[in-house]
């Protein structure tokens, strides 16, 4: 990992409108994401973990731009030079999305069924002028090799694969261009516990060859700390910590973190009923409470948290630093884990 | 002891007869589950755990049949082979939803759209209990408040659709628990949740079952939630319990190759991260072509040549109500 910062995300913010009645009226705006900023230096893998609604996913697509966001600067360095991605159009677009590709959560849904793993593969090439015939074939046999499929599957269809074997297809497919920022939508939370284990190696091989950025968006914590250098946790479309992977864990600032952290079943009878339980549901994205989003359910809350909302503020001046939102983090004495 | 046990099932098979061949997806699976316990079948898709509690519950699909097996329940009035009664009979109607209750993994196509949720459970209860439709809805409130929904009074009049997935889930508890069930079979209850509401559900399940004293049998591919919550505990691999034992055994313990392949490849939280993780090599083969043999030695790193491949190990007892079906442990001797 070196120290040149690839993707900076500054403020942004996706706000899907609600509509209602005959003329789609807005009634106001689902906070997908609000005011969301990190960074993710080359090379490195930076988790992005919360519950469903969270907006992880989302933050994901905007950097892609699958979808525009509302608000804010996506920068991409690209050779030294900075490219803000939120306000490119089309066809400058077309021009980075080789850099930056995406692997799906579900193998089933993400490849088409009537296309063969050739023409899966090689569509991004083919789309791209990279290569095409006899030379586009050897490049995605390559690419099938790397991944550890047989390029005698070439001209078979997805269906005849199982779903690690699909998603090893729609890794090779996010690799063909090289690209240098791939971005992870819960590769791994569809597949069983003995292929999620082979994907996760797969991906860290990858990286290591070719020293590729990972922005890595799961749910399952175990899955996040064992492939992340850093890690963000998002609650209701606001990040509410950043710190390096060892330090979130052991050292949690924000009650949230602790609180997720708590709730993973371990897998050891010993811990069994130690964990406490977080009361109450995720807020409404359309509709947040007053003051900190968490405050509902956070044991530690006081008044000042139900009118204000927490300033994202760096703790720890060494290292990476450790971001989180929270107004009593520094006098909390949370519980990560051992 | 046997005063204890509660559901028998004896060399349980379940195949279905397909087009393509016969899947053998339950293939002499035996185990028994105690009153009052949690009994675990963990394995990854495809190895017969869910399939498993559908022979149990009498549901299978059209093309599934039990084929050979017992499945004894014991109750005080006597005991009743459920493998030998007809699905629709009036029998098994009786016995499905009243003493035997199921909750599904997806509480969203587990619960029908189009009524409200104290509508569906009223139903199971005037069906199972005599009562009358206002008394019915008192006991459907009276359960909502019991899984920790707020404002039952309200709630029981909302529709599926206007609950969360946690709060779907409850409700289907409400109503799988409403009939005072001596065997709740939750299949899969906490897959579709959020770890934060995950961790409330088996809570939930955790004091109903204290309260209540009924059994369950949980069924899951996450080996968190079966430290979590099981008393005793049965791996599955392609339709056979490979090892099964108290849960203590199986976690610090672990004997059969696969169980100890499958305990190392999980992730767990707050161990050190960055290096390998170690993983089965392979993938789990087609159910049309089933090695011969020990059905995991294509993919064992203990793997020995002429044994494995030749004749299924049966269970050999390692230790007190701890058996593995390995023939690294003498799985040959003893048949």
């Amino acid at each position: 990992m070196n120290e040149k910062i690839l993707l900076e995300v500054k403020g942004l913010k996706k706000y899907f409108p609600i509509k209602k009645g005959f003329w789609k009226k807005i009634e106001g705006y689902v906070k997908a994401v609000d005011d969301v900023s990190f960074y993710i230096r080359e090379g490195e893998t930076l988790g992005l973990v919360g519950e469903s609604g969270s907006g992880k996913t989302t933050t994901g697509r905007c950097i892609l731009r699958a979808i525009d966001p509302t608000e804010g600067e996506i920068s991409f360095y690209l050779d030294d030079e900075k490219i803000d991605i939120a306000s490119l159009n089309n066809k400058e677009l077309k021009q980075i999305r080789r850099h930056m590709q995406m692997i799906f959560q579900d193998p089933y849904s993400s490849l088409n069924p009537r296309m063969t793993v050739k023409e899966i593969i090689g569509e991004p090439l083919l789309v791209n002028d990279v290569a095409k015939g006899r030379e586009l074939e050897d490049r995605v046999a390559e690419l099938m090799k790397q991944v550890g499929l047989s390029p005698e599957y070439m001209i078979r269809y997805p269906h005849a694969f199982s779903g690690g074997q699909r998603q090893r297809i729609g890794i090779a497919r996010a690799l063909a261009l090289n690209p240098k920022l791939i971005v992870c939508d819960e590769p791994v939370s569809a597949l069983d516990v003995s292929i999620q284990a082979q994907t996760l190696n797969l991906l860290q091989d990858l990286q290591e060859a070719y020293q590729l950025t990972y922005l890595f968006i799961a749910h399952d914590l175990g899955v996040v700390e064992h492939i992340s250098d850093r890690v963000a946790v998002m609650y209701v479309g606001r990040i509410v910590e950043i710190a390096e992977t060892e330090e979130l864990f052991k050292n949690p600032k924000h009650p949230y973190t602790e609180a997720l952290l708590a709730a993973v079943p371990k897998p050891d009878p010993k811990y069994r009923e130690t964990s406490r339980i977080l009361s109450g549901e995720v807020a409404d994205p359309a509709n947040p409470p007053s003051g900190c989003y968490f405050h509902p359910r956070c044991p530690y809350a006081t008044d000042i948290c139900k009118e204000k909302y927490p300033e994202f503020k760096n703790i720890k001046k060494d290292g990476e630093g450790h971001f989180v939102s929270c107004h009593h983090a520094e006098m909390l004495n949370l519980q990560g884990i051992e | 002891m046997s005063d204890n046990i509660l559901l028998e099932v004896k060399n349980l098979k379940t195949y279905f007869h397909l087009d393509e061949g016969i899947v053998k997806a339950v293939d002499g699976v035996s185990f028994k589950i105690e009153k009052g316990k949690t009994f675990g079948i963990v394995g990854e898709s495809g190895c017969g755990k869910s399939i498993t509690a559908h022979s149990i519950m009498q549901i299978l699909p059209p093309r599934g049949r039990i084929e050979e097996g017992e499945i004894i329940l014991h109750r005080e009035s006597g005991t009743v082979d459920i493998a030998k009664i007809k699905p629709n009979s009036e029998e098994a109607r009786k016995i499905r939803g009243n003493e035997i209750a199921m909750i599904f993994q997806e509480p969203m196509t587990a619960l029908a759209p189009v009524y409200t949720v104290g509508n569906q459970i009223q139903e199971a209860i005037l069906l199972h209990q005599n009562v009358k439709k206002e008394q019915a809805r008192e006991i459907a409130i009276d359960m909502l408040r019991k899984v920790g929904i707020p404002k039952p009074e309200e709630r029981i009049d909302s529709y599926p659709f206007e609950m969360s997935g946690g709060m779907r889930q409850r409700a289907m508890i409400a109503m799988a628990i409403c009939c005072n069930p001596s065997l709740l079979i939750a299949d899969e209850p906490t897959t579709a949740l959020d770890v934060t509401t995950q961790a409330q559900i088996l809570d939930l399940l955790r004091t109903l079952q204290k309260d209540m004293g009924m059994a369950t049998l949980m069924i899951t591919h996450d080996m968190g939630v079966i430290a979590e919550i099981a008393d005793d505990v049965a791996v599955m691999y392609l339709g056979k319990i490979v090892e099964t034992g108290p849960v203590s055994e199986i976690f610090y313990n672990p004997k059969h190759p696969y169980t100890i392949a499958l305990l190392k490849s999980i992730p767990k939280v707050g161990e050190k991260k960055r290096k390998r993780l170690e993983s089965i090599e392979g993938m789990v083969p087609s159910p049309y072509e089933l090695p011969t043999g020990c059905r995991f030695h294509t993919r064992c790193p203990s793997y020995m040549a002429g044994i494995c491949d030749r004749a299924e190990p049966s269970a050999v007892e390692v230790n007190d109500g701890h058996k593995v079906s390995c023939f690294l442990y003498g799985g040959n001797e003893n048949e």
